[in-house]
């Protein structure tokens, strides 16, 4: 009976109704009453049975953490310097370095002597994980917000715009050991997951498909991307080319008119059917490092960005930069990269409908790139920095320059002949105005 | 082919019993032996069958308690029941009105996977139970049939590793079944 009664409550069916039913039969002594309790019954059985049946999944995994909406939104302030724990998207704007601090904030470093750079400030953006610059703001995201912070005064910067909602699929990384649990966007904006026992109706399963996990995004180093601009790494997701700002966000690519930066305008995103891990604007067009190839965007039309050219590649992961006719794109295998390739693959970019790849090079397992002048830097892991000479773009694997080892360089900006580095334990900068001799300027190193 | 073997046994058993029972199918006091054959099906979002043998005796007037096994179709699987039923006939005649209560455990019948939930699944288990009304009706002193309509919940758990997630590599997960079913009841009773 305890154990009826307590499946019919745990179900939401009336526990009271088959005592009533027992109570009434046992009060009964004719046979008419007997029927009549039978067909009682029978309507009870049928009540029962309407009940339907549930599934329920129990087990670990990514249970969301949430933060109310308005709390959320007040969280964006500038606050004393902290040590970097552990740095991700790198972009240089003038004489200031950021560093993005995964989902927490960015760093604000003065740069003008690379030699001794210095921390100044922290901008605290919780779920920030990309940035990018135009004239005097500042644009990251923080979570499914997209927040404009006045920068004019590098000491005191101040969020002056916020976009609502435009990423309305972010979700923040979580363990890929484990599935993530139900979203209730009602609850709040996750800000984070924990990994818990959770018990979930199976009719309501986790959202794997609507977000994508990943929204990184710092921005590019074309020509295209516009006076006013920083320079990023190439491992980014954002991007600016002329008034527009291009974010990469699960597999939305989302269009965002910054021609009145107080006022930013969302577009409709553009759905990519892959997925994409870097952007870099080139020449008013998007090129696309994805797990299975390099996609080409024309941006002809600013709000709705169309697919004009695609080369193929096996599972991996591809960071990608321009430079005249050429692409250079390295592909990388890991964990979530598939397969066990580790290359740098030159391609020929002279018709943007139609990308040839021209060269492959071997490579140890290599990450961002970037591009200045003649020489392409390559951070190649565990490898560390390598430093190609790319006069012969279709040689230039062959022509290795210089290498740092004893480092697991993850991606790099080289720009006015200071290569900006981010490894897995520091920010290291070189100064290559001699490329015949490139030298070590200075270290950051992270503190966990 | 183990299961049909263990039915034919039980029912074996049943035979015995049903001899031993008829000198002492009056006795108010001494408990009476009886065994029954049921089979019967469960519809509700699902639609199965079951067949059960039943083996128990007479307390008092009124009651009878027996022991509940034989074979049962589930949404997760095939399951053999282990448990006990309690019945409370209205009266002493040939013809008696009766209600009933039984809680089993459910034993599953082998590894089985669950669509695409499971990778593998290494344990299940389940309970079940539920109340019914029926009729029992006596063509001799030890012969009868029985037919009973009622409401039976069944809960089943599996355990295993799951590759739902296509992203992450197998993991343990438990998958909890509550099912609600309307069960008809046909049987013979032998005492």
């Amino acid at each position: 009976m305890v154990f009826l009664a307590q499946t019919f409550f745990q179900d939401q069916c009336n526990p009271f109704l088959l005592s009533f039913i027992i109570k009434e039969i046992l009060n009964r002594k004719k046979m008419k009453q007997y029927l009549k309790i039978g067909a009682w019954m029978m309507f009870a059985s049928l009540l029962f049975v309407s009940c339907k049946d549930k599934m329920f999944i129990k087990h670990l995994a990514n249970v969301p953490v949430y933060m109310d909406y308005e709390l959320f939104r007040s969280q964006v302030r500038y606050e004393a310097p902290r040590p970097i724990k552990k740095g991700g998207n790198i972009y240089l704007k003038d004489n200031y370095l950021l560093v993005v601090e995964q989902n927490e904030g960015i760093h604000f470093i003065d740069n003008s002597n690379p030699s001794a750079p210095v921390i100044k400030g922290f901008m605290h953006i919780p779920n920030c994980t990309g940035v990018s610059i135009k004239d005097q703001y500042l644009y990251a995201n923080s979570a499914i917000d997209l927040v404009v912070i006045d920068i004019s005064s590098w000491q005191q910067p101040a969020e002056v715009a916020r976009l609502k909602d435009i990423f309305p699929a972010f979700l923040p990384q979580h363990n890929t050991n484990y599935p993530m649990a139900s979203v209730d966007k009602d609850k709040g904006v996750v800000i984070a997951w924990e990994i818990q026992e959770t018990k979930e109706d199976l009719q309501h399963y986790p959202v794997y498909f609507e977000g994508g996990a990943l929204a990184s995004f710092v921005d590019v180093n074309g020509p295209s991307a516009g006076s006013g601009t920083g320079v990023s790494g190439s491992i980014t997701k954002f991007s600016i080319i002329q008034n527009h700002l291009y974010v990469m966000e699960g597999n939305r690519l989302y269009p965002i008119n910054i021609a009145n930066p107080l006022s930013p305008q969302g577009t409709v995103p553009v759905v990519i059917w892959r997925e994409v891990e870097t952007l870099f604007a080139y020449n008013n067009h998007l090129f696309m490092g994805t797990t299975t190839g390099m996609l080409i965007y024309s941006v002809s039309n600013p709000n709705q960005p169309n697919q004009i050219g695609v080369i193929n590649h096996a599972q991996a992961c591809d960071p990608v930069v321009v430079k005249d006719n050429y692409a250079y794109v390295t592909i990388r295998s890991g964990n979530i990269c598939g397969q066990n390739i580790n290359q740098l693959d030159v391609i020929d970019v002279s018709n943007y409908a139609q990308p040839i790849l021209k060269e492959t090079f071997q490579l140890v397992n290599p990450h961002g790139l970037g591009i200045d002048n003649n020489l392409l830097f390559i951070c190649d892991g565990s490898a560390g920095l390598k430093i190609f000479d790319a006069t012969n773009p279709l040689t230039v694997g062959n022509n290795l320059m210089h290498q740092f080892n004893n480092i697991n360089a993850i991606d790099i900006i080289p720009h006015n002949n200071v290569a900006i580095m981010i490894s897995s334990d520091g920010i290291s900068q070189y100064d290559y105005t001699n490329p015949a001799q490139v030298e070590f300027l200075s270290k950051i190193t992270f503190q966990p | 082919m183990k299961h049909f073997k263990t039915i034919f046994l039980v029912l074996g058993l049943c035979s015995v019993f049903s001899v031993q029972a008829q000198d002492i199918v009056e006795d108010k006091i001494k408990p009476a032996y009886f065994c029954e054959l049921n089979t019967g099906f469960l519809a509700g979002e699902t639609v199965s069958g079951w067949m059960h043998v039943k083996n128990g005796f007479t307390l008092g007037k009124f009651w009878n308690i027996s022991f509940v096994t034989g074979i049962e179709g589930h949404r997760p699987g095939i399951f053999i029941p282990l448990g006990f039923e309690g019945r409370f006939a209205f009266n002493h005649k040939k013809t008696s009105p009766f209600v009933s209560m039984s809680a089993t455990y459910l034993q599953n019948t082998g590894t089985r996977n669950y669509g695409y939930y499971y990778t593998q699944v290494d344990r299940t288990l389940g309970f079940s139970g539920g109340a019914k009304l029926g009729v029992q009706h006596f063509f001799s002193k030890s012969v009868g049939i029985v037919t009973s309509v009622g409401y039976r919940y069944t809960f089943v758990e599996q355990n295993g590793m799951s590759n739902i997630c296509w992203e992450c590599l197998p993991y343990e997960t438990d998958l909890l079944h509550h099912m609600n079913r309307f069960e008809l009841t046909f049987g013979f009773i032998f005492r």
